[in-house]
């Protein structure tokens, strides 16, 4: 556990937690208040929907003809319900707590925070580009089997939000990634760093497989997913995935590397390139999995395939 | 599964001759059972009223109409279901199946007999056959041949409970691949349990060992009931759904797994009192009294949760989320 410096953390706290409330604030705002500045979809009425539109859903493939109906006429569960949504929050935020002071028990105050507040930056900030990119991008470009990308993902609900993430999602990746990054450091005590964030990351993605089908399902919607992706696993994007993998193996390497980096450089230094770590990263891996996406289609096509690979089959 | 020291090892010393015995005997009475049950599922279909999997116009308590899964399909997914059957019931996906989770157990079953030794390991994986495969094959055939189940529906009919669609081998009507399917869920998750909360006692282990799996089960079997996997197949009448699963199916894999890892950490100490081989039908004794116990408390429990629900005005059965 790392020693707390009183003077320190409390400065820490009250810019990083006065920064992280500030934005909340303003991306909450934006989202109920403005929705048109960041052409947020409307959950009562998904004919309006654009990039994708309703018709390039992953969703609309599963609905059934009473299913489409009803949410035609309806919109999406609860997607106006704004009580219902402000009460998931406050229960994630409980979760969330009970994570925080766990970590704040075993690890010091510092190291709690800067993993909690990583959590909205690092995972908050790579989902928005994503969900940004598909939103104001969507459309313009083929994917390597030459179907038309129709935009990438969108979350439907959310009381509070951290740019176009709700805090819910945000809080969820907290205490999953928190949790799955300790248990493999209780299986496996004697593991190098590495190998414990690889099998936290791993984990983490065994539970997304099957919560994801769940999540997107019509009769929940959490989010939804545009067409476009050449491989689907239970109807979802692999690069989903392959995103929460990334994610949670590269913050737990960076996170643990947080009291090294305080000893070299100090915990006021130690802060500054945490931050600036993953404030940048999520666009290294956003590019990445661009990357990765036009390479493995390219192979796909190469190999003569034609359609998009539903894994299962008939999913 | 964690000793004093927060270790999870649990001392049982080797007895080369008995172990030897045990093995033979208990294997071979498990390869007799599902060599018999499977020939039985295959040939002899009729005796135990199994559903056909690639008509199922014919199905019966319940039929295709009175499913969960059939409220779930579009109009194009149930008329593929009714041309060509449950989907993926082909011989390579079995077989995959059947190898795959084989061969998952025996690492799992390796690590088991590296950590507690021979006896301890074959108790837990036969004994996973004897308690899930029979729990579940109790309560499959119960449904099927009375038509009705523990679950109580509010405003609708019961009409049975469930039953799995497809497999290859089978032990009585549970697929083999789901039993040793539970022995890799229940073992992975208390001994998960148990490195994560080594200081807890047994009961505290054993029930956050079987609220892990139980917390998973709520994600993955909404995936394997959909329409398109089926891989078994719930009746409609539960008066509570969640994610269209009756809450007895939760409730189930939390007993059984918790009252398991009771009743298995508890052979050391009985060996110790009455010798191995009476510490041994003991086990396989209270499993099996407690399976029964399980089953038989369902009822008072479902007639009580429908009593409440009626209570606090509900017209129809409680789906969590809405409308699923």
């Amino acid at each position: 556990m790392k020693q707390d410096i009183p003077s320190y953390d409390k400065r820490f706290a009250f810019v990083a937690y006065g920064l992280l409330f500030l934005i909340i604030l303003t991306s909450t705002c934006l989202h109920h208040l403005q929705p048109q500045m960041l052409r947020v979809p409307d959950n009562g009425d998904p004919t309006g929907w654009h990039n994708p539109t309703l018709d390039q859903t992953v969703l609309a493939d599963g609905l059934t003809g009473d299913q489409r109906a009803r949410f035609l006429d309806e919109g999406v569960p609860n997607g106006t319900d704004l009580p219902v949504q402000f009460a998931a929050d406050l229960f994630t935020i409980l979760l969330a707590w009970f994570c925080f002071v766990h970590a704040r028990r075993h690890f010091g105050f510092w190291m709690a925070s800067c993993f909690l507040i990583g959590s909205f930056v690092f995972t908050g900030l790579e989902e928005t580009l994503w969900i940004l990119s598909g939103r104001f991008l969507g459309g313009l470009a083929d994917n390597p089997l030459g179907d038309t990308a129709w935009g990438t993902y969108w979350f439907t609900r959310g009381g509070c939000w951290f740019l176009e993430t709700p805090i819910v999602a945000c809080l969820g990746w907290f205490f999953i990634a928190y949790s799955c990054v300790l248990t493999a450091g209780k299986v496996f005590p004697r593991m190098g760093l590495r190998a414990r964030a690889a099998v936290g990351g791993l984990i983490a993605v065994g539970i997304d497989l099957w919560m994801d089908p769940v999540q997107t399902a019509p009769e929940v919607m959490a989010w939804v997913w545009g067409k476009a992706d050449f491989l689907l696993l239970f109807g979802i994007p692999h690069y989903n995935f392959l995103g929460w993998f990334l994610l949670i193996f590269l913050f737990a390497v960076i996170w643990e590397k947080l009291p090294e980096m305080e000893e070299r450089w100090g915990r006021p230094a130690a802060t500054t390139r945490f931050v600036g770590i993953i404030l940048t990263l999520p666009f290294g891996i956003l590019f990445f999995i661009w990357a990765w996406l036009f390479l493995l289609g390219s192979l796909l096509s190469l190999l003569g395939v034609d359609q998009t690979l539903h894994i299962p089959g008939g999913w | 599964m964690a000793d004093d020291k927060g270790g999870n090892t649990i001392e049982v010393r080797p007895d080369p001759d008995f172990d030897r015995k045990f093995r033979f005997v208990g294997w071979t009475l498990l390869a007799l059972a599902i060599a018999g049950f499977t020939y039985l599922h295959y040939f002899q279909p009729h005796l135990l009223r199994v559903p056909n999997p690639t008509d199922v116009s014919a199905w019966k308590s319940p039929s295709f109409e009175e499913t969960c899964v059939y409220d779930r399909m579009t109009d194009s997914e149930r008329a593929k279901v009714r041309a060509e059957g449950v989907p993926k019931n082909t011989v390579p996906g079995l077989l995959f199946s059947e190898v795959f989770s084989l061969f998952i157990a025996a690492l799992c079953y390796a690590h088991l007999r590296k950590h507690y030794g021979s006896w301890m390991a074959n108790c837990f994986l036969m004994g996973s056959f004897v308690f899930t495969g029979m729990q579940e094959s109790i309560w499959i055939l119960f449904g099927r041949f009375t038509g009705s189940s523990a679950s109580l529906g509010i405003g609708e009919e019961v009409f049975g409970t469930y039953f799995f669609s497809r497999g290859g081998l089978w032990f009585i009507e549970t697929p083999v691949f789901v039993c040793l399917g539970w022995f890799v869920w229940a073992y992975a998750a208390v001994w998960v349990a148990g490195k994560v909360f080594p200081g807890m006692n047994l009961f505290g282990r054993a029930l956050v060992g079987a609220l892990i799996p139980m917390l998973m089960d709520l994600w993955i079997d909404p995936v394997f009931t959909s329409p398109e996997h089926m891989n078994w197949v719930w009746a409609k009448g539960d008066c509570l759904l969640i994610f269209g699963i009756p809450h007895v199916n939760f409730l189930g894999w939390f007993f059984l797994i918790f009252l398991f890892a009771i009743f298995w950490e508890q052979l050391p100490k009985w060996e110790k009192h009455w010798g191995r081989l009476k510490a041994t039908i003991v086990f396989f004794v209270t499993l099996v009294a407690a399976e029964l116990a399980i089953l038989a408390f369902f009822f008072p429990w479902c007639f009580a949760l429908k009593q409440i629900l009626l209570l606090a005005g509900a017209q129809q059965g409680l789906k969590l989320p809405a409308g699923w």
